[in-house]
């Protein structure tokens, strides 16, 4: 053979490798592209139904434990872990959280100027979000930013220390009906403290020594403070907002619901899409 | 052997197909190229549409306690789709097209005039609904309908998803 054909050879060799090469890497940019578009609508579709799927666990545990919460006299926010389940779905890893916080145990978004010390027990963030959710239609969607709390955040957003929905309103969202409920066996001491203090009582030292033992508080509903101004302090809650954290691969689903008691059964209030 | 140069017939047949192959090489990466960037201009548009639905679907979970209205929660014509949801508040978002895209409107339930109107999603060639009813008799908690919604670009890609209704929404 001589040294042309094979020079020939050679320079086909190469143009169909450097042809070869830049078709394969394009060719598998465009499918990687799209298997990962494909699987994170997937996995979105996924945790959006894992997240759908958590009414009936919310309910159940509305119906059986929520009444006997009690929480360590040390807690800043009145927050309970309900679920928190790994599993596997469709062959990817997920999860699912749900977190409970205790309206009855926040100082209420809108408690009048007669309930100035509940208010004096709120950072000055929440204070400002409290001026901005004053008036409007309640809901944490009507601030703008840090609003809805996080199962693992230490400090509290303004949705763990702001109840927007007590006292529970009337059907139509803008007539609010009954008293301001402090849980005594959940709200933060200070809470509590702050609720004494304001109606001109003492005893929170039992109630603080009841939590830290892990038992309620002995207290009989207790109607504070005149028609302005009554708390009504108690051992369970009539509302509770409830975060759901569902997370299928790399996607979550977020909701924030609210929860009220009516009669024996439990009622979704509101239902709030937490930021994606 | 004596090596001897090439001459100019094998020269200039060298560069000839040197030339020939360049040629089909750039035109075949071209080719490539832009077939990615239209598979990137498709996907871009798939992930824009799927972020339409995603504010459907949005709007579709943010609600307030049903109050005693006689309206339906949602409500669906043929190309407009509309929700008592929440916005900052309640609102009633509505989804519709407007010659080549898709906007979303929303106002307070009880002023439709204070009207926000943002652009969802451009190059739209059909914004279909279908609000199928439930295959077997629902139980009060089951879901009561399934609204479909396809939205399909201008050069044919679509996206599609399901949302399931209860009964208190199409009441």
């Amino acid at each position: 053979m001589t040294r042309r054909p094979r020079a020939i050879a050679l320079l086909l060799v190469l143009v169909l490798l450097v042809t070869g090469a830049t078709a394969a890497t394009i060719a598998a940019r465009i499918g990687v592209t799209h298997a990962l578009a494909r699987d994170t609508r997937l996995h979105a579709r996924l945790a959006d139904d894992l997240r759908a799927a958590c009414d009936g666990p919310i309910l159940a545990w509305l119906q059986t434990e929520a009444d006997g919460t009690v929480l360590p006299p040390d807690v800043r926010q009145p927050r309970v872990a309900v679920l928190d389940d790994a599993l596997v779905l469709a062959g990817v890893p997920a999860r699912v959280r749900i977190t409970a916080w205790d309206q009855a145990g926040m100082v209420p978004a809108s408690a009048s100027a007669a309930l100035g010390l509940l208010v004096a027990t709120l950072p000055p963030d929440a204070r400002r979000a409290r001026d901005a959710l004053r008036g409007a239609a309640p809901g944490l969607d009507a601030l703008t930013a840090a609003r809805f709390p996080h199962p693992d955040d230490d400090r509290p957003a303004v949705g763990a220390l702001l109840a927007t929905h007590n006292p529970v309103p009337a059907t139509n969202p803008r007539q609010r009906t009954g008293a301001v409920t402090i849980n005594v066996n959940t709200a933060p001491l200070d809470l509590v403290a702050a609720v004494f203090a304001n109606a001109g009582l003492s005893g929170v030292e039992r109630i603080r020594d009841a939590r830290a033992a892990g038992d309620p508080a002995g207290l009989q509903s207790l109607s504070l403070g005149d028609q302005d101004a009554t708390v009504l302090l108690a051992g369970r809650s009539p509302a509770w907002a409830v975060r759901v954290d569902a997370t299928v691969g790399r996607a979550t689903s977020s909701s924030w619901l609210i929860l009220a008691r009516t009669g024996s059964e439990w009622e979704v209030l509101q239902r709030l899409v937490v930021d994606r | 052997m004596t090596p001897r140069a090439m001459t100019l017939i094998e020269l200039l047949l060298a560069l000839t197909l040197l030339s020939g192959l360049t040629a089909v090489g750039v035109t075949w990466t071209v080719t490539l190229s832009r077939t990615a960037v239209e598979s990137d201009a498709a996907a871009a548009w798939t992930a824009a549409a799927q972020s339409a639905l995603d504010r459907v679907a949005d709007d579709l979970l943010a609600r307030d306690a049903p109050a005693a209205r006689s309206q339906p929660r949602v409500t669906v014509a043929a190309d407009r789709l509309a929700v008592l949801t929440r916005d900052a508040g309640p609102a009633r978002a509505a989804f519709a097209l407007d010659g080549r895209r898709l906007y979303r409107s929303t106002a307070p339930p009880d002023d439709p005039r204070a009207e926000d109107r943002r652009l969802l999603l451009d190059r739209v060639g059909a914004f279909d609904l279908r609000v199928d009813p439930p295959i077997e008799a629902a139980t009060q908690n089951a879901p009561a309908h399934t609204l479909t919604l396809v939205i399909t670009s201008d050069d044919g890609t679509s996206v599609q998803r399901r949302f399931r209704l209860t009964r208190e929404d199409v009441r």
